[in-house]
């Protein structure tokens, strides 16, 4: 099945030599251009979820669409394309159909400047290196390609058969040489009871590298950034070691008992035993404490966690899902999040805010980035749009699932601001540079579609100070939804001003 | 079942005449042909479902090279050699449907439940042949369906086995959500159909038709499992049936159950007041039980083997029916421990986990009792005992990282990460898969009146032994590093680059496994055609199932069904000459119960002199005194 012939892997070559200049030539020109770089920080944020620019992924590759399409039209498409739908347009139709009827996205809240900039960086971003070279070659080399594939399939499993039939062969001559001489030629029996220490030498050696090779790449190694998080992992930690000695002492029980009792000739009996009430009672017993004790921690960590109360200093947001980003919605100065209706998704108000209810007029929202202050408690409310999503911090522990139509929350207090647990990692890992411009990242961890794997947003633990300028540089989609009402005397914006 | 004069006449009556080919294979209502054909469709469903294990994991390793081979299997769904992720999700569903309702549910109890409760209970056949027959044409025709939906145009359905709605009930959310849910909600309903019809009828024979002498506690280990599986599934999937009937009517007539508030395309729906977590109780109340309807069967074939192949009995019979009545019993109670991050009640989180940690208890008797078991046995290592040993260790592994999961406070990072991933494919995908296995190795010669190539055998376990742990074990790392569970790829995500070596790593583990399953593809088909002729009893066992005739005679014995006198684990009575005592054995010629001191019996020739024996005993007790059981009690 892996199988590839030379030919291939020279076409494979060359094809990655001719794209990589291609990518050369393409990378000179436009990669300082304002609005390729701009188009380029939306794309990744908005469309890179289902979108690649040379391949197709959920939906299609978009290099040359502006070829294929006038530059009005992906702008209505991209902000709301079930209008067009709607509108009997036959292009859009025909994407639609085209995608087994499961529609794009709408991005109101983009510009049409915004939308302009993507299409630029879409038509002259560079080439993707070897992911997109290879499965080129791949459709070089097609024509051909399956037929041999198959054939070697074919190959593979008659290659299989003859061996087993070989090896069937074998034994069974072995069995028939046995009879013959009376006596077992190879006694399987001792062999198989051999394995079994062997396997547990074998297998003590693959954990312990297991365990010294990943366990600098788990949880562990650099601690949570949650305060939550430290008790959780001490008592991951006490549940480890129980349970760690428990597994040896079975495994090494179950792995060498075959070895010592094995069949030791037909004239033998077994010790007929068949129960101690004295040992099974404490073999019961003494589970049942450990279990308990373990029970009784974890019930009141658990508690711990989910059943405080809202602490005193805690600030509100929101994180709102849907297929396939998060949106954070931050409460505005007055710090109340206005009440929401899923009937009221239109334009620059994604996430359904309620606007007759005015605490909602200064609630911002932001696509990609939440931002959290360092050593303050955060009440994190959860919506979704759409389907089950799963807001999912693993440096931070924090988990839960966002659900339509039944809000959700949870409440943490981050401890290690980005920086810190970037220059944990770094000093942890001081060989690879991935930790460079490492993150906290938001996934979601409940399947909620194709693209279901793109869904992430940056989440930057930072101090108060750094927050608050953050939070200056973003829109209240109010504003943007009534602009020519925002210079009247709308109170709540003059408050924001105030406020700035 | 009382007289065997009424049997004798049954069996007189329809015994002799012949059987066209339709009703002898196919319309079969002997327990005997619908145990075959229940393993035979079990077992393609578990090729397929490797199949798609391996495609999808080789996707998932190599996320940036094109398999020309994709292309040739998948058609459009792998135009250029990837994968598509629609598609993707799609065979991690299927994978998980078949091997949990298909494979493990219907392939492994419908086959041994089919076949050994008649057998081992001592009765001409099952209580309703007609409704067994019916049983398994139900199974078959939700196989077949669950396999149609993978020809549909949108694909079949893609949101995960656990089918949450809305995403399975909105056709807008992805394609599989199309008629290809539709198929795998008519599958699951055929299914339950099967699982009822076959789960009432072995609960009314092991009930009702038990030969003379056979009381309850003279039954062996299988038969309680099967029994206590027949009643969990009774109980437990008449809800998914509900719970999936509410589903078809919120995708197709517009109800609104499990939906609210949700805004799709552009549009907001009408739909209001029904909550998507009611799906997934409904779900769990059978998905729970589910797991041990899965388990239970795999360890009661485990003790039996483990017993039989250690020429001992099995240790603590009455503690394990305990256990399994324990499991069973609290398995109802369980369910919220899959929901504890869904927004659920934290106090009715915290009741769950209570009951979850309860369940370990009877879980450590049982392993304990496997060890005890072999503990100074004398054991042989057929291929079925090898699976047995290797399901013990496998369940130890699996079943100590359910300690973590089980608590509510630890589910907060773990959840739905590949530890979960790890912890439930090992405690109950391989285990159960090895339980599966030793029954088939087990109990070959009894269904198709050949035997195995023991030798392969050996090959093929030691090929899977390996190939679990690799491709398992690395998993509890990747969890443990937050690597989320049902990702397409980890292309987009840096931190995770690390684990690329492993998951390839992985994907190979998982090659080496299949290609071990293939050995014992061709030993199975080989040895039903060509294998060695059995004889009466090839394990020297004591059930009643070796006391019929290698040919399988409609009515399976000749004569009289034989009377029961004993327990089924007297192996290497002191007392007796050989080292079994078949049930059947009457109480004159070896009396039912051993009346020497059980703390004391000789581990030698039944020819030694009581003393030495004893002075031997005190000799091993020391030794496990040693091992650090102590503690007050020897």
């Amino acid at each position: 099945m892996l199988h590839f012939n030379t030919k291939k892997v020279f076409a494979f070559l060359s094809v990655i030599l001719v794209l990589s200049i291609r990518t050369f030539a393409a990378g000179a020109d436009m990669s300082k251009d304002p609005g390729y770089l701009s188009g380029e920080k939306t794309f990744k944020t908005n469309c890179l979820t289902c979108h690649a620019i040379d391949k197709k992924v959920i939906g299609p590759a978009l290099r040359g669409v502006s070829s294929r399409r006038k530059e009005a039209w992906i702008i209505k498409w991209v902000k709301d394309n079930s209008k067009l739908r709607a509108a009997n347009d036959p292009e859009a139709i025909a994407i639609y159909n085209e995608y087994n009827q499961v529609a794009m996205t709408a991005f109101p809240n983009l510009s049409d400047e915004e939308i302009k900039n993507i299409v630029v960086y879409i038509e002259n971003a560079p080439v993707a290196g070897a992911a997109s070279a290879k499965s080129a070659s791949a459709i070089d080399a097609g024509a051909n390609a399956p037929a041999t594939e198959e054939v070697s399939l074919w190959l593979y499993i008659f290659v299989c058969v003859l061996l087993f039939a070989l090896l069937n062969l074998l034994f069974s001559i072995e069995n028939k040489v046995s009879r013959l001489l009376g006596k077992e030629l190879i006694n399987w029996n001792k062999i198989n009871a051999t394995m079994f220490p062997i396997m547990l030498v074998a297998g003590s050696i693959y954990i312990y590298y297991y365990f010294t090779r990943y366990s600098p790449y788990t949880y562990f190694s650099v601690g949570s950034g949650s305060a939550h998080g430290l008790i959780l992992d001490d008592m991951f930690m006490v549940t480890l070691y129980i349970t760690g000695i428990v597994f040896i002492i079975c495994q090494i029980l179950a792995f060498t008992f075959p070895y010592f009792y094995r069949h030791k000739g037909t004239g033998t009996k077994g010790f007929y035993y068949p129960h101690n009430n004295q040992v099974e009672f404490w073999w019961t017993i003494i589970p049942s404490i450990v279990l308990i004790c373990l029970l009784v921690y974890g019930l009141k960590t658990w508690n711990g966690i989910t059943m405080q109360e809202k602490p005193a200093d805690a600030y509100e947001i929101e994180i709102y899902a849907r297929q396939f980003d998060w949106t954070v919605r931050y409460p505005g100065v007055d710090g109340k999040l206005g009440k929401h209706d899923y009937h009221k998704i239109e334009g620059a108000n994604t996430v359904g805010m309620d606007y007759n209810d005015a605490d909602s007029h200064d609630d911002i929202t932001n696509v990609g980035e939440v931002h959290l202050v360092v050593n303050q408690p955060v009440v994190m409310n959860l919506r979704a749009q759409d389907v089950i999503h799963s807001a999912f911090i693993p440096n931070l522990r924090v988990q839960m699932n966002a659900v339509p139509g039944m809000p959700t929350s949870q409440v943490f207090t981050p401890i290690v601001t980005t920086k810190e647990m970037r220059a944990r990692l770094q000093k942890e890992h001081p060989n690879d540079d991935i930790y460079n411009d490492w993150n906290y990242m938001m996934l979601c961890n409940k399947i909620c579609g194709a693209s279901h794997y793109m869904m992430k947003m940056v989440v930057i633990v930072e101090t108060k100070e750094e927050y608050d300028a953050w939070l200056k540089t973003l829109k209240a989609p109010y504003k943007m939804d009534n602009a020519p009402a925002t210079t009247a005397a709308d109170s709540t914006s003059n408050k924001t001003t105030a406020s700035n | 079942m009382s007289n065997s004069v009424s049997d004798t006449m049954h069996h007189d009556d329809h015994g002799h005449h012949e059987q066209s080919f339709i009703s002898k294979y196919v319309f079969s209502m002997d327990h005997k042909m619908i145990s075959k054909q229940f393993l035979i469709t079990g077992l393609i469903m578990g090729l397929i479902g490797m199949l798609m294990s391996i495609l999808f994991r080789m996707q998932l390793a190599w996320p940036d090279r094109s398999f020309p081979i994709f292309n040739t299997l998948l058609g459009k769904w792998a135009t250029d050699g990837h994968i598509n992720p629609d598609f993707y999700m799609a065979l991690v569903t299927m994978h998980g449907t078949i091997m949990v309702f298909f494979v493990l549910t219907a392939g492994l109890s419908g086959t041994f439940s089919n076949l050994l409760i008649p057998y081992q209970i001592g009765c001409r056949d099952m209580a309703s042949p007609f409704l067994n027959m019916l049983s398994y044409w139900f199974f078959l025709t939700s196989s077949i369906v669950l396999m149609s939906s993978l020809f549909v145009q949108t694909g079949p359905a893609s949101g995960g086995w656990t089918v949450y709605p809305p995403l399975s009930a909105l056709p807008k959310a992805m394609p599989g959500s199309g008629i290809g849910m539709t198929l795998w909600l008519v599958s699951m309903i055929f299914f339950i159909g099967s699982s009822l019809l076959g789960g009432i009828n072995y609960v009314v024979t092991i009930l009702n038709m038990r030969t003379h002498g056979l009381t309850m506690t003279r039954l062996p280990l299988t038969i309680w499992a099967f029994f206590f599986t027949a009643v969990l599934g009774i109980l437990s999937f008449p809800v998914l049936l509900s719970g999936s009937l509410l589903l078809v009517f919120d995708r197709s007539f517009g109800t609104s159950f499990y939906l609210s508030e949700i805004f799709i395309d552009g549009h907001a729906l009408s739909n209001a007041g029904g909550s998507p977590i009611l799906w997934q109780h409904l779900f769990w109340f059978l998905g729970h039980p589910e797991v041990y309807i899965i388990i239970l069967p795999a360890l009661g074939i485990t003790s039996e083997v483990v017993a039989t192949n250690s020429r001992k009995p099995i240790f603590g019979y009455k503690a394990m029916i305990g256990s399994i009545m324990g499991i069973a019993a609290l398995s109802f109670f369980v369910w919220g421990h899959h929901m504890f991050i869904t927004g659920m009640n934290p106090l009715v989180g915290s009741v769950f986990m209570f009951i979850t940690f309860l369940v370990a208890i009877p879980s450590a008797v049982k392993t304990f009792n496997y060890l005890a078991t072999m503990w100074r046995g004398n054991i042989r290592f057929t291929p079925a005992m090898l699976f047995g040993i290797g399901l013990v260790s496998l369940f130890v592994t699996g079943g100590l990282t359910g300690i973590f999961l089980g608590n509510a406070a630890l589910d907060i990072p773990l959840h739905d990460s590949y530890f979960v991933v790890a912890h439930f494919h090992i405690v109950m995908g391989s285990s159960a898969i090895f339980g599966l296995l030793c029954g088939i190795y087990h109990w070959f010669p009894r269904m198709f009146g050949r035997m195995m190539s023991p030798q392969l055998g050996y090959i093929h376990f030691w090929f899977s032994l390996v190939a679990v742990y690799m491709v398992f074990f690395p998993m509890h790392f990747m969890g443990l590093g937050g690597v989320p569970r049902r990702y397409y790829a980890f292309t987009a995500w840096d931190q995770f680059a690390v684990w690329n070596d492993m998951n390839q790593f992985i994907t190979i583990g998982a090659i080496v496994g299949a290609a071990g399953q293939l050995i014992f593809l061709y030993n199975f088909v080989y040895s039903i055609f060509f294998g060695k002729k059995s004889v009466q009893n090839p394990w020297d066992s004591n059930t009643l199932e070796w006391t019929a005739p290698v040919e399988q005679l409609h009515g399976n014995w000749p004569g009289e069904v034989p009377k029961v006198y004993r327990w089924p684990y007297d192996y290497s009575r002191p007392d007796a000459d050989s080292d079994f005592v078949p049930q059947n054995v009457p109480d004159d010629v070896v009396p039912a119960e051993w009346a020497g001191d059980p703390h004391a019996s000789s581990n030698g020739h039944n020819t030694s002199p009581e003393t030495d024996a004893k002075k031997e005993a005190v000799v091993h007790f020391s030794w496990f005194k040693k091992l650090g059981l102590r503690l007050g009690v020897l």
